[in-house]
């Protein structure tokens, strides 16, 4: 390849140059690259790029594991606590907003006395270098609740409307849960799973109208049919609802008559006690298709489910569910 | 407009295909004739001719003096575009951007030296040749591959926050254009 007699002069390049240059590295590249200087942050900062039109960051936030903040497939930087680091002296002190903090520059893991400082430094660094908020969050089992508590706060004090969360509930306290729920965005994809604290109860909130993409639910006992009736999202997923069949069969009429979820493809609901396929599908005027007729729908791009037999019904603008 | 060459004409390939020759002159007066479609990647160069009325009658009494770049970044130019004149068109990048492989013909011509290659893409730029562009970047972004911040700093000469505050200061103590 080229020769390493001399540098490169990166930031000699014409700016629209140096954008294209951008361009053809990867963005964890481009934080390691901000690493060099303030100036080469600055300069990062200012350039435009593809990778600043992407809404792609995203958290992983785990407890006993490093936190993560990624950009798509690429792992920009993790966060663990100091105490895990295995020989300090290898690290290298590079400043993450007003801190300096030991880093292991090979695999860009970030020490920090305080871990969620450190999560919320490196967040907002990243955020600031793409120009970017972070619109997608895993909130894995490991995170702890005082995790939890910290990154729901922060989420609502960004004022923004988030797209992706997928949260696991065995750590969140009720009144967390509850905050979140009334308090923060999702506008695409919204999984809620794990155990949910047992002390919960539903309380007025919004967090059903906002998701338009999917929503994944594995604990869905404090759904309620009024719940359904604001939602308008393509995939909707819930476990163990306590819907009765009089409560499906209304929530179909509606939907037949245009008036419930117009934006549905994909709706599944488990439920704890056995339904009356009968009484849920009275005065629907459907088609009970026979179980030997199998038909596969497409969910997404690359995902089909087989469906054999059902029963169809049509919507009033000629839309039919199976 | 037209300029006597000072030395020897270049003819990096012959061109069979078609027969429509243009010559361009750079700026330390090396001569290069090019194929119509092989300047049809410089958008600069395609527009001057196009502004200019060249035809297939006149283009090779007509030489194009292009005096921001020399005869060694013209000559890689003139080899680029006419190696990749009929390609079809690339599909755009992906955010994958390491799927994309560099051809092992182009990667040789780019194994240049640094500076050289600073060079390169500079006169790319000027000549408004996206492909070439592309690849030059694509070298400069793969020395970046699997490097640390300190070994970035050194690659791309970047300097230290101290060397950028001794750069400003002194800068700022200099005398201005009138002092």
């Amino acid at each position: 390849m080229t020769s390493t007699s001399s540098p490169f002069p990166l930031f000699h390049l014409p700016h629209v140059v140096l954008s294209e240059v951008f361009n053809s590295t990867t963005p964890d590249e481009i934080i390691r690259i901000s690493f060099c200087s303030k100036r080469a942050a600055l300069i990062i900062k200012y350039t435009s790029g593809k990778w600043k039109k992407g809404k792609e960051l995203e958290l992983v936030l785990q407890g006993t594991q490093p936190s993560v903040v990624n950009y798509d497939e690429f792992l920009l930087l993790s966060i663990s606590h100091i105490s895990e680091a295995e020989d300090q002296r290898q690290l290298v002190n590079l400043k993450i907003g007003e801190s300096i903090v030991p880093v292991d520059t090979s695999n860009m893991v970030t020490y920090w006395a305080d871990k969620l400082k450190g999560v919320r430094s490196v967040m907002e660094y990243v955020m600031d270098i793409f120009n970017s908020e972070i619109e997608t969050f895993y909130i894995t089992k490991n995170a702890t609740s005082t995790e939890i508590h910290y990154i729901f706060q922060w989420m609502a004090k960004r004022k923004t409307v988030f797209s992706v969360c997928f949260l696991n509930c065995n750590n969140v306290t009720t009144e967390d849960l509850n905050f979140f729920l009334r308090n923060i965005q999702i506008s695409k994809v919204a999984c809620l799973y794990g155990r949910f604290p047992e002390t919960y109860r539903y309380q007025r909130n919004l967090f059903w109208t906002f998701p338009r993409g999917l929503v994944n639910l594995e604990n869905g006992l404090w759904m309620r049919m009024s719940h359904l009736l604001t939602m308008n999202c393509r995939f909707i997923t819930v476990m163990n609802v306590p819907f009765t069949n009089k409560e499906i069969n209304c929530f179909l009429k509606k939907w037949q008559a245009g008036e419930a979820c117009p934006l549905l493809k994909y709706l599944q609901f488990g439920f704890e006690i056995l339904l009356n396929l009968e009484e849920m599908v009275k005065g629907l005027d459907g088609v009970k298709v026979p179980d030997d007729i199998i038909r596969e729908y497409k969910t997404f791009p690359d995902k089909t489910i087989t469906l054999p037999g059902g029963y169809d019904i049509k919507r009033n603008d000629g839309t039919m569910a199976t | 407009m037209s300029v006597e060459p000072e030395v020897p004409i270049v003819q990096v390939e012959e061109v069979r295909e078609n027969p429509v020759l243009y010559k361009i002159i750079s700026s330390d007066n090396h001569v290069f004739t090019i194929s119509e479609h092989a300047v049809k990647l410089s958008k600069t160069l395609w527009d001057l001719i196009t502004n200019l009325g060249l035809t297939a009658e006149n283009a090779l009494d007509n030489p194009i003096p292009v005096e921001n770049v020399n005869g060694k970044n013209m000559e890689t130019i003139v080899q680029f575009c006419e190696r990749h004149k009929y390609d079809e068109e690339e599909p755009e990048y992906t955010n994958y951007i390491r799927e994309f492989v560099l051809p092992e013909w182009d990667r040789q011509l780019l194994s240049i030296d640094n500076e050289e290659l600073f060079q390169l893409i500079l006169a790319t730029n000027y000549l408004d040749i996206q492909k070439l562009m592309d690849y030059c970047c694509r070298v400069i972004g793969d020395m970046a591959k699997d490097k640390t911040p300190e070994e970035l700093r050194i690659i791309y000469g970047i300097p230290t926050d101290a060397e950028d505050d001794a750069l400003e200061r002194s800068a700022s103590d200099s005398p201005g254009p009138s002092g």
